[in-house]
């Protein structure tokens, strides 16, 4: 990981492109990979979204 | 914990705490939530340019978490959003234009500042006024029943009689034809707002959606949050170009943030719509409230006005993400009986 993270303050510096695109896939793949995995807890304790109906709303 | 981008030391506990309650609040009300994080980031010793490019990082992966969620609760209409977006990047563009003719004059903060205000104030004290209104000419009319959402506004009730062709029909949000214009000119005004004030402009997405376009209020809180999803990635991606994100912060904040994403997504299931809007409507006008008092701190040239200011906004966060949670729990509660 510190290696990874190394990698990525080098690229920083020598080419703020990269730095740059890899913020954006970097972010998006952890809110995706968090979103799928929150998900997976929520369902192992029983909290299902889909079935939950709205208030008088 | 160092972080070798800003080159600073921070407690990860502070980072993943703020992704958590901006979370919440992103995933209950579609917002980004840059009011909240920038401040309270640049006030725990973070400088302010890494503050605003590691918060537009953050939000962006944390509105993507939201976003997939509100979408398995059918709660995001996406023809909306991407015709809107065609708006919002017009309106940007011409919302920084604004901000360098107002840098050229050297009055860019004060100008800010005091539109800020009365915007926030406005959105705020309407959308406070609007709950008021309808709770008691609900309670007068049909007592003794649930009260429901008002869906839309004279506003929109124009805006979706004007039959400027093309004509679009928007199956999710439940209309059956607006002006493709209208949506654009919505988009434009939004846009403006947050290329002029900066952020995601959330706080003016969401009204502008429920009460411009006539969107039901938890689709409208889906949409923003797609729209963010481009908003803040742009952003995000500018700063990167500047070396001024510090991705170490922004993945811990994310952490937080995914969790309380989920939470603040599945309150909107178990809080009533137009409870929804009161709650954003107070949190809007404390917002205004700290932006108040950071002007008056320039004005008086007293530091620990805007130190206040700092405070008001986080423990504003603090204390809508607890009374969040605090619905949810009644609902469950309630649901369980």
């Amino acid at each position: 990981m510190e290696t990874a993270i190394q990698w990525i303050l080098e690229c920083s510096r020598a080419s703020p492109w990269l730095f740059a695109g890899l913020v954006i896939l970097i972010m998006a793949g952890e809110g995706l990979l968090l979103g799928l995995m929150t998900e997976g807890v929520f369902r192992l304790l029983g909290v299902n979204v889909r079935k939950i109906r709205r208030p008088g709303a | 914990m160092y972080l070798p981008f800003a080159d600073i030391h921070f407690d990860p506990v502070i980072l993943i705490t703020i992704g958590f309650c901006v979370g919440v609040l992103g995933g209950f009300f579609g917002v980004g939530g840059s009011w909240m994080v920038t401040p309270a980031l640049n006030m725990f010793g973070f400088p302010m340019a890494f503050a605003i490019g590691t918060d537009l990082a953050h939000i962006m992966g944390k509105s993507i978490i939201a976003t997939f969620k509100h979408r398995q609760l059918g709660n995001v209409d996406l023809k909306l959003g991407l015709l809107m977006i065609i708006g919002t990047a017009a309106g940007v563009e011409a919302g920084k234009e604004l901000i360098l003719h107002l840098e050229r004059t050297g009055h860019v903060e004060p100008v800010v500042r005091v539109i800020y205000i009365v915007i926030l104030g406005s959105i705020g004290s309407y959308m406070v006024y609007d709950y008021f209104a309808f709770t008691r000419e609900t309670r007068r009319r049909l007592p003794g029943l649930a009260v429901a959402e008002r869906i839309g506004s004279a506003l929109s009730r124009k805006l979706h009689d004007w039959h400027a062709p093309p004509m679009v029909s928007l199956q999710t949000s439940r209309i059956r034809a607006i002006s493709f214009w209208a949506i654009l000119v919505v988009g434009f005004a939004t846009g403006l707002f947050a290329g002029f004030l900066g952020g995601g402009a959330g706080y003016i997405r969401l009204p502008a959606l429920v009460y411009a376009i006539g969107v039901p209020t938890t689709i409208a809180v889906g949409t923003d949050l797609f729209e963010i999803i481009f908003s803040a990635g742009i952003g995000a991606f500018l700063y990167a170009l500047e070396g001024k994100v510090d991705l170490t912060a922004a993945m811990t904040m994310m952490v937080g943030a995914a969790v309380g994403a989920q939470i603040g997504t599945i309150a909107t299931r178990y809080v009533k719509s137009m409870r929804i809007r009161l709650y954003f409507g107070y949190t809007v006008l404390l917002a205004g409230l700290s932006v108040l008092l950071k002007q008056w701190a320039v004005h008086t040239e007293a530091p620990q006005l805007g130190l206040a200011a700092g405070y008001l906004i986080v423990g504003l966060a603090l204390f809508m993400s607890l009374l969040i949670m605090l619905s949810l729990a009644k609902g469950v509660r309630e649901e369980k009986r």
